[in-house]
């Protein structure tokens, strides 16, 4: 393979790759704003260059072809002072709002600003003043003072999406992006140019002016909200849900997510969580009660059951909650059962029909998938779009694990809180069968919940007397030995039944 | 008992200090002297210190000159203040004409009871928009009284003249 010499190391590349991402893939850190691997590069921001050596000018190393016996200086002195050059000139009409500023924090011309920026500007002219707070869809809105115009927006809609529903207009220091004639986005991953935006341009409607980024933790995870089961990372804060973005996984969704997905919380942040046990008094009344208390109140309310002696999932639930079900379904007599809801909204891109998030995991171990009412013992309920109302009231269920209180059916004599996906830890199979860790987010929820697997395996020991609750670790080697999940690579440390992440 | 006590007489009373009388009649006299001398005691709570300008008093939240809120939330005091006294809620401000002020606070709460006054957050506002105040004397007779809201932060601080102008201009 042929070499190129970047800051004296013979690095080895691929005819046709660029000196940025022979520099990236290396391990060398080259500033950009325009750049983006997954799109054609336009070398518009100039922030990127290099020098060259025996070269008179430096070049942009996102445009620039490797060459045989290129040698690339990146932190020359020459280098330095074009990027220096640069931010100047990308400071001169850029308002310093960012104190108010969406991005701040997470904004590379902060960033870049604080290591190159003369701190100072000699500009005399005053800044020019374009539209703000422009709306870009219902869920966008456009600042064109803070852009910078990369374009990177524009090119996500004409290459990713190939909507294009975004142009750049006018010239010089009128230039702004605009929306062509649709007016509308016509795609589902718009919310996408939010996270591409390098500056605070691009702001999304839901969670402007939320929450400065400082005050937020963030926490690597999944989106439930169907079965491709997109890599997201989630911020919270003091016990909310602010909000969710993707994270970079070229086997799953790249660097994508769907909007429906990315707004897809409301129940997370529900005015009527649950959380705590509740247990109903003889005259029927609610009354909160301990874990222990609410363990030995269900454990009575079913062997008292009759009607039915099964357990119904959500399509949402972790391979360790279904194989806790299935341990405390066997216990009663019965089987463990799931249902996911169905949609008719697939593309070719992320969004599948499958919305169950762990539907595919539910199947491979051998759950029936249930879509009419049918009688069960136990509930355990996140989503109501999975376990809708027809299907929660019709179980005549004793004992229910839900996420929100109003979710609890009348027959029901022991409610467990149930975290969202946001709080929960566990192994969710996504649609083409990868297993992949749900990791419950720092400071979401109520806190103080209880794993449900842990719940349902001490109610299974209350049950039986033969039975010894297992820990997740334990819960997660059964799973494996299924034969469904023989061929099946999990996660490193699950293996080894670490929980990683933090419970709130 | 410890071997080291060295037991102390008291001398006795001489006849003029049994009396008492001599010593109540020179007390009298400091006390009559002061009536014809400039009174000092002042009369809290009408009368008050007249502070220093860099007193730090509570910390109120000013209005430019043309009675516009200065704040835009943008919770660097609320990110600085060390015993975390102050509560925001940013909001946006859904007003076309001025669109590039943007936001301001739905929710500004200060406890009083929490506040040290440091004057951190007077320095990290990047609009001066928050002020320590000479206020000194706070009182409230239940704890809510003292969590001091954006409304009673905006009376206490008033108007102070802001040649930026941020509302009008653009």
């Amino acid at each position: 393979m042929p070499t190129i010499k970047i800051n004296g190391r013979d690095l080895e590349y691929e005819p046709g790759e660029t000196v940025i991402q022979v520099a990236h893939r290396n391990g060398i850190d080259v500033a950009h704003y325009c750049y983006h691997p997954s799109m054609s590069p336009e070398g518009n921001c100039r922030i990127c260059m290099v020098e060259v050596e025996g070269w008179p000018k430096p070049v942009v190393s996102c445009k620039q072809l490797c060459g045989e016996n290129m040698a690339v200086q990146t932190e020359s002195e020459l280098a330095q002072s074009a990027r220096a050059g640069t931010m100047e000139m990308l400071l001169v009409n850029h308002p310093l709002d960012c104190p108010i500023c969406d991005q701040a924090g997470e904004c590379h011309l902060q960033e870049y600003s604080y290591e190159l920026g003369h701190g100072e500007s000699r500009s005399t002219t005053p800044k020019t003043h374009l539209p703000k707070n422009v709306p870009f869809g219902e869920e966008i809105v456009y600042d064109a003072e803070r852009c910078i115009k990369c374009t990177l927006c524009v090119r996500f809609c004409n290459e990713i999406t190939k909507t294009g529903e975004l142009a750049m207009a006018n010239r010089s220091d009128n230039e702004q992006v605009v929306m062509t004639s649709k007016g509308e986005f016509t795609t589902n991953y718009s919310m996408n140019i939010v996270d591409l935006c390098p500056v605070g341009a691009l702001t999304s409607r839901d969670f402007r002016f939320k929450s400065r980024l400082w005050f937020m933790d963030f926490t690597p995870s999944l989106c439930t909200g169907c079965a491709r089961g997109c890599n997201v990372t989630i911020g919270g804060r003091g016990g909310r849900f602010m909000r969710m973005e993707p994270r970079e996984n070229q086997d799953v969704n790249q660097w994508w997510m769907c909007d429906p997905g990315r707004l897809g919380y409301g129940h997370v942040n529900s005015e009527t969580r649950l959380a705590t046990p509740a247990v109903r008094d003889a005259n029927g009344q609610w009354q909160p009660a301990t874990f222990e208390q609410a363990i030995v109140a269900a454990s009575a309310a079913l062997k008292d059951a009759r009607e039915s002696h099964d357990v119904l999932l959500d399509g949402g639930a972790t391979l360790e909650e279904l194989e806790a079900a299935r341990a405390l379904a066997s216990a009663m007599g019965g089987q463990a059962r799931f249902a996911a809801a169905t949609g008719d909204d697939a593309d070719e891109f992320l969004i599948v029909n499958e919305k169950g998030a762990n539907a595919k995991g539910a199947e491979m171990l051998g759950l029936e998938r249930q879509a009419d009412a049918a009688p069960a013992a136990v509930l355990v309920v996140e989503r109501d779009g999975n376990v809708p109302a027809a299907l929660r009231d019709g179980a005549g269920a004793v004992v229910a694990f839900v996420t929100d209180a109003t979710n609890v059916p009348d027959s029901v004599r022991v409610a467990f809180p149930y975290g969202s996906w946001a709080e929960r830890s566990g192994l969710l199979v996504n649609v083409d069968g990868r297993v992949q860790e749900l990791r419950a987010a720092r400071q979401v929820g109520p806190g103080n919940l209880s794993p449900a697997f842990a719940l349902m395996e001490e109610l299974t020991g209350e049950l039986d007397g033969n039975h010894v609750p297992r820990d997740r670790g334990e819960l997660v080697a059964a799973v494996k030995n299924e034969k469904a999940f023989a061929e099946v690579a999990f996660p490193a440390g699950v293996a080894a039944g670490q929980t990683v992440g933090a419970g709130s | 008992m410890a071997a080291n006590v060295k037991p102390v007489r008291r001398e006795a009373q001489t006849f003029k200090e049994r009396l008492f009388l001599p010593a109540i009649i020179k007390g009298l006299g400091i006390t009559f002297r002061r009536i014809f001398k400039k009174k000092v005691t002042m009369q809290f709570p009408e009368e008050r210190w007249e502070v220093r300008d860099e007193y730090r008093g509570a910390p109120v939240l000013v209005k430019d000159d043309e009675n516009r809120p200065k704040c835009v939330a943008c919770s660097l005091c609320e990110y600085v203040c060390p015993p975390k006294a102050i509560y925001i809620v940013p909001d946006e401000i859904e007003d076309p004409e001025h669109a590039h002020v943007e936001r301001g606070p739905a929710v500004f709460n200060i406890n009083m009871l929490r506040c040290i006054f440091c004057g951190l957050c007077e320095e990290a506002c990047p609009e001066e928009a928050i002020f320590m105040s000479k206020e000194y004397a706070l009182w409230g007779a239940t704890r809510a009284e003292l969590i001091h809201d954006k409304e009673t932060l905006y009376e206490l601080g008033g108007i102070r003249p802001d040649p930026i102008k941020k509302w009008s201009n653009k």
